[in-house]
């Protein structure tokens, strides 16, 4: 698994590195916002990121808001206190967790690796480009889908909500779950998912068959299926 | 056991302490030479900030410098830093100028307690 760490201070990225590598986790540094957007596009989606909130150029609200545009990648703030207003609307809005600087390495180690055994594996996440099958390949960061050899655009909500389905499939994901995921804060209903699924399915089912990957579990949700 | 701990000291040793336990001596070493440029740059930053009226990037230097100095324990300059960060953040300009003085007679303490412990360090 690997990390994503945002930080334009190095002692911190080097602190984060160490306390992390002694998890077995893979760190990669970015010491901009906009340093890590373009190592998602290069790299895939990491397992995590921790992100610091008050940085130069794009800030850590930006960056967070661009990941959980089209992913629903977990992430941790790193905030110093003074910046209460902007930490409750980060946490509010994106975060799963925040730790307050200056902070000590064993707690951050801590608590990323509960979020992380919290959300499970989604190894196969973590390249630019997800291959599903022979057929089918997505690349989240980039919104789009390769089928059948032919690029399709997705939209965030589209690839946020394959996001979603993909890192627990097998399993369905209830719709309350997404609804809250897609559109946290808002009053948005199951009508409204059930539009941006059936787009979705229009955009990566096989014309024909049915619904192959995005599945309709009655009274569950939907799940993500990659077999026929 | 850290002499840093001592009263004089503007280093807690139990800060040092936690960073000798996640990676030894080579990993102080390490942050110690990032540390020193790092912390070097901030300061200059935050002057010429307030100098040239830009007090957002005083702020930007500031909030950085807190970082800095709390991952090696420097307490007293990492609160010299959140000052001049929350004057900068409310544009009290002339507030800043003293503080950014006590700031940099601070981080001279630090700078001083670092490079000792940097010699006793490997290379």
């Amino acid at each position: 698994m690997w990390i994503l760490a945002v930080d334009d201070e190095p002692s911190t990225l080097a602190v984060i590195d160490r306390a992390l590598a002694g998890q077995g986790l893979e760190v990669r540094s970015s010491a901009s916002g906009q340093d890590a957007l373009d190592r998602i596009r290069k790299e895939g989606l990491p397992h995590l990121a921790v992100i610091d909130l008050l940085m130069p150029g794009m800030t850590g609200i930006e960056l967070c808001s661009a990941i959980k545009s089209f992913s629903d990648v977990p992430l941790i703030i790193l905030t110093a206190v003074g910046t209460k207003d902007t930490l409750i609307d980060a946490i509010e809005r994106f975060a799963e967790d925040y730790i307050v600087k200056p902070f000590d390495p064993r707690e951050l180690a801590a608590r990323v690796v509960r979020v992380l055994r919290r959300i499970g594996d989604f190894s196969y996440a973590s390249e630019p480009l997800v291959k599903i099958d022979e057929r089918l390949s997505v690349d989240f960061a980039g919104q789009r889908a390769i089928v059948d050899g032919a690029t399709v655009k997705l939209t965030p909500t589209e690839a946020k909500l394959l996001y979603l389905l993909m890192r627990s499939a097998p399993r369905p994901v209830a719709t309350t779950f997404l609804l809250q995921r897609l559109w946290p804060g808002e009053e948005v209903f199951e009508d409204t998912l059930r539009v941006h699924v059936h787009r979705l399915r229009q955009k990566i089912e096989p014309e024909g068959s049915g619904h192959r990957y995005v599945v309709t579990e009655r009274g569950a949700g939907y799940a993500f299926r990659t077999s026929a | 056991m850290l002499d840093d701990s001592t009263q004089d000291s503007p280093l807690d040793g139990v800060a040092l302490g936690r960073l000798l336990d996640l990676g030894g001596e080579t990993f102080l070493a390490q942050m110690i030479d990032i540390v020193l440029p790092q912390a070097e740059a901030r300061i200059a930053a935050a002057q010429e900030g307030l100098a040239n009226g830009d007090l957002a990037a005083v702020r930007f230097a500031a909030h950085s410098l807190r970082s800095t100095a709390g991952n090696v324990g420097a307490t007293r300059l990492l609160a010299e830093a959140t000052r001049a960060e929350e004057l900068a953040a409310e544009q009290r300009a002339a507030e800043l100028a003293p503080v950014l003085e006590a700031l940099g007679a601070e981080w001279v303490r630090v700078r001083r307690s670092l490079e000792e412990r940097r010699r006793s360090l490997p290379r």
